[in-house]
């Protein structure tokens, strides 16, 4: 099946097989290679990218329900300015070890910095944000503190990256 | 340099996902490849077909008849590259494929049948041990210090017990991926890995020969913990085969359930400890029988096992000692290195005896460790003295105090008197590990770094150890900048490639920092006196003026060094008597627990931890590391639970094999202690694997105390406290 859809605002038209992962056309067709894999069941969530705003795990989007939709990909945030933030606070942090894990949690952290804009969270509540995002090397803690900082920073994060 | 910054050097690159990981290679006319895998655990391979009506043209095929020297190099080179005449485990290599699309290797993988003739599977340590066969021994080892028999006889009390401990799977979250690129009669191969020279000298034996080079380039690896040091070199012999005989690119990605089912794991251990106990809870003698499984192949037991036991004396004063290990050949997928590497399973085993024996003589746990406490000037059973860089009594003191130990053992005894439905516990665990390759594994390694000033006064680092997320790039490039005070932006480190870097050893054993980074620092001088800046007070712009002139009257300066342990380090691998290790590293850690008696879960709520290393290198990576293999510990200790049955490993991926989460972690404290080594970079040693080996030993301890039962086996998953509460066989 032929599908059209926008990645990073770029519209695009290809041919998949209806099956295809949104992971898949994203790294292999489109070499958007920020995207990584980890487990290919939807349970690492290394392979996060927004879809129509919402973050999801690219792995588990079949090509058919990428057709008419809008894909933003940690490839297409770079360049944005609350972006170097999240990257300088990360680094300094220290929240950033093997990094193949990285680029899932800063799609998360984007999504948990716009939706708790200027309100209180709790521990629990950061924690609760990010159990679909593993990584095997921090113990997490680190990430933690970062995510922290940020919040507190009071990043505004546009509803929408792209037109 | 005064201000050397901390923040990796590679933090950007990954945050922004711009990092190179193998799979991100755009790799031009790339074939994938596919593994055809044993379904039986021990059989005979009758017939291999390959289906005449399905049309074969467009696929590289590899079965054993095609490899010219059919063994990975390692240490025994027992493991085929594919199985020729047997197999020995479910998932075992047979046959190779290679094609344009992943969908076509699908395909063909229905049209390839291979008949088997069953033979007799021994999937345990015991049905091994009860065949009585010398050659499923991997590996044997004994030591003897004093007469245990006669301490035996002389002591008033004996405590045994038979400890356990299961399979762990390492997840890096990077699966395993190489990729072969043929060029003339070489290949290159990339991959995500720990050890280019392994995977290099045993490309060597492969193609030995025959016209085929090889040279090996590691590209960033997303996680290791061990399971990327000796399981690529089978597979990077499997893409360098087919990138061979089809003079294309090759690539080899496992998805995650083919990394969990069929690489390497942790070996399960199987450990009798006995001690002669006098009256006070003085330990007079030790009889250790160390059992570890190895699964079918050898990979790296003979060592894994040295570590076990050299690491079941734990922290204590030891005498009249007798410790035997064997490694043990079973039907299962062989098991390799992993962070700790026979340490956490010894640690554990040694931990819970002393439990074990503070509960027989109705003592509080601590006296006991305290009573058997090693000390300065004390002598292990291999005869090695303890008199430098011993930070053990600096932990504990920290770790008794960040911990509040003995008011929680209070608090925590009260509230358990009253409780309905939360048990809750505190416990403590002392651990070793130590630094670098067993015995004087350094002097045949013999590792080698290169430095290299350039003609724009820039300063290169070759080594081959390789970053895999432990942050080795970051700290040589601090051990250098602060050696010859120049800035990050003067230092360069060489690709991992090993026609570009010389053979400083394996990333493994908690050694790069310690060994090669001590190198480095002998590089650094070697430089300044060529500059004649040996008083090291110049400025960075002196070292660049000096280097630039140097360099345009001499060419490149480049130095190496050679490494050799101290001449009074010397080990004796008959009879395990001398230096085990040339320094250890100390850790003292308490955990505290509660036991839901409803669902039988075990939540570690918080830790505390205090390590001597000797010197952090880089203090916020330090931290990161020991928060990181604390919660890999205690995976090990409550979560991570491997199933095996009739040979096959039952765990398909996350969702069913369970590792901590960001909602696991307890809130962890950690103390770092510097008790400095002399033969270290600015007097570091080893940090990567000790985090994880007192963590499992610490939540046991905690558990024991809670529930007043002995622990005997690990991970304490639901099912394991259940049986706790109900089974007479867990009375002390």
């Amino acid at each position: 099946m032929n599908i059209s859809f926008f990645v990073n605002g770029k519209g695009i038209e290809i041919e998949v097989d209806p099956l295809d992962r949104l992971l898949d056309i994203l790294r292999d067709e489109l070499h958007l290679t920020g995207t990584k894999e980890g487990c290919g069941e939807g349970e690492c969530g290394a392979c996060t990218v927004f879809m129509n705003n919402k973050p999801v795990n690219s792995c588990l989007v079949p090509a058919m329900h990428v057709d008419g939709s809008q894909i933003v990909t940690i490839d297409g945030l770079r360049e944005f300015d609350f972006f170097k933030k999240i990257q300088t606070s990360y680094a300094q942090n220290g929240a950033v070890q093997c990094g193949f894990c990285t680029p899932g949690f800063v799609i998360s952290t984007i999504n948990f910095l716009r939706e708790n804009y200027k309100k209180t969270v709790t521990d629990d509540e950061i924690k609760n944000a990010f159990v679909g995002n593993i990584c095997r090397c921090t113990g997490f803690e680190k990430i933690i503190a970062a995510i922290k900082e940020l919040h507190e920073m009071n990043l505004e994060i546009p509803e929408k990256f792209y037109e | 340099m005064k201000n050397i910054s901390e923040i990796r050097i590679d933090a950007a690159s990954k945050i922004s996902g711009e990092e190179q990981y193998v799979r991100d290679l755009q790799i031009d006319d790339l074939l994938y490849a596919k593994t055809i895998r044993s379904t039986r655990a021990h059989a005979k391979i009758d017939s291999i077909h390959f289906d005449e009506d399905f049309n074969w043209e467009s696929f590289t095929i590899i079965t054993a008849k095609d490899v010219p020297n059919n063994y990975v190099a390692i240490i025994k080179n027992d493991m085929p590259y594919l199985a020729h005449e047997t197999v020995n485990y479910i998932g075992e290599p047979i046959v190779l494929i290679a094609a344009e699309k992943k969908q076509m290797l699908r395909e063909a993988e229905k049209h390839i049948a291979i008949i088997y003739e069953e033979l007799k599977t021994s999937l345990t340590i015991d049905e091994t041990l009860t065949k009585d066969d010398k050659k499923d021994i991997f590996a044997e080892i004994s030591l003897v210090d004093g007469d245990f028999e006669k301490a035996a006889v002389d002591a008033e009390y004996i405590i045994e017990e038979t400890y356990e401990t299961g399979l762990q799977e390492h997840v890096y979250i990077e699966p395993q991926c190489v990729v072969a690129i043929p060029e003339d009669n070489t290949i290159h191969i990339k991959g995500s890995m720990q050890c280019p020279y392994y995977v290099q000298n045993a490309m060597n034996e492969l193609f030995k020969g025959t016209e085929t080079k090889v040279d090996v380039t590691q590209i960033m690896t997303g996680g290791a913990f061990g399971g990327k040091e000796d399981f690529p070199s089978l597979i990077c012999g499997h893409v360098a085969l087919l990138a061979q005989k089809a003079q294309k690119p090759v690539m080899l990605s496992f998805d995650r359930e083919e990394d969990i089912r069929y690489t390497t794991k942790r070996h399960p251990s199987k450990i009798h400890m006995k001690a002669a106990v006098d009256n006070d809870g003085t330990i007079q003698g030790l009889n250790v029988d160390i059992l570890l499984d190895s699964g079918a192949y050898t990979t790296l037991s003979p060592v894994v096992l040295a570590r076990a036991v050299l690491t079941s004396f734990g922290c204590y004063r030891l005498q009249n000692v007798i410790v035997r290990g064997r490694a043990v050949k079973t039907n299962i997928p062989p098991c390799g290195a992993f962070r700790g590497f026979g340490g956490p399973q010894a640690l554990f085993a040694i931990e819970m005896l002393i439990e074990k024996i503070a509960h027989s003589l109705s003592e509080p746990v601590w006296d006991i460790k305290k009573r058997n406490l090693l000390s300065m000037g004390d002598v292990l059973p291999t005869g090695q003295p303890i008199d430098y860089s011993f930070g053990l009594p600096q932990c504990i003191e920290k770790v008794l105090i960040s911990s509040k130990y003995f008011e929680k053992l209070k608090e925590f005894s009260d509230y358990n008197k009253n409780s309905n439905g939360i048990l809750k516990g505190v416990g403590i665990s002392l651990a070793a590990h130590g630094a670098g390759f067993t015995g004087v594994g350094e002097n045949t390694i013999q590792a080698i770094a290169e430095m290299e000033v350039l003609t724009e006064g820039k300063v290169v680092i070759k080594t081959a150890n390789t970053e895999m997320g432990q942050g080795v790039d970051t700290a040589y490039k601090i051990i250098v900048s602060k050696r010859l005070n120049i800035p990050f932006e003067d230092i360069v480190i060489e690709e991992k490639n090993t026609s570009k870097v010389p053979n400083s050893g394996p990333t493994v054993a908690s050694r790069s920092t310690m060994i090669v980074g001590k190198l480095l620092v002998d590089n650094c001088d070697k430089i300044l006196e060529k500059l004649d800046l040996s008083a090291r007070e110049h400025t960075p712009d002196e070292f660049k003026q000096k280097a630039l002139s140097f360099v345009e009257k001499n060419g490149n300066i480049v130095v190496r060094t050679q490494y050799k342990h101290p001449d009074f380090i010397s080990f004796d691998e008959k009879t395990y008597k001398g230096y085990g290790y040339p320094v250890y590293s100390w850790s003292a850690n308490v955990a505290e627990i509660e036991i839901d008696l409803t669902s039988y879960q075990v939540e570690v709520k918080k830790f505390y931890t205090a390590h001597d290393v000797g010197k952090t290198i880089n203090r916020q990576q330090s931290e990161g590391q020991i928060q990181g293999g604390v919660l890999q510990g205690i995976g090990y200790g409550i979560y991570e639970e491997m199933r095996i049955k009739d040979g096959e490993i039952e765990n398909r991926g996350f969702r069913d094999y369970i590792i901590p989460t960001i909602k696991d972690i307890p809130k962890v404290h950690v103390d770092i202690v510097e008790d400095e080594y002399f033969n270290g970079p600015f007097g570091a040693k080893a940090l990567g694997e000790l985090p994880l080996v007192g963590a499992a030993p610490a939540v046991a301890s905690a558990v024991s105390f809670a529930m007043k039962k002995p622990v005997k086996k690990i991970p304490l998953t639901p099912e394991v406290i259940a049986s706790m509460i109900e089974e007479k066989d867990y009375e002390y």
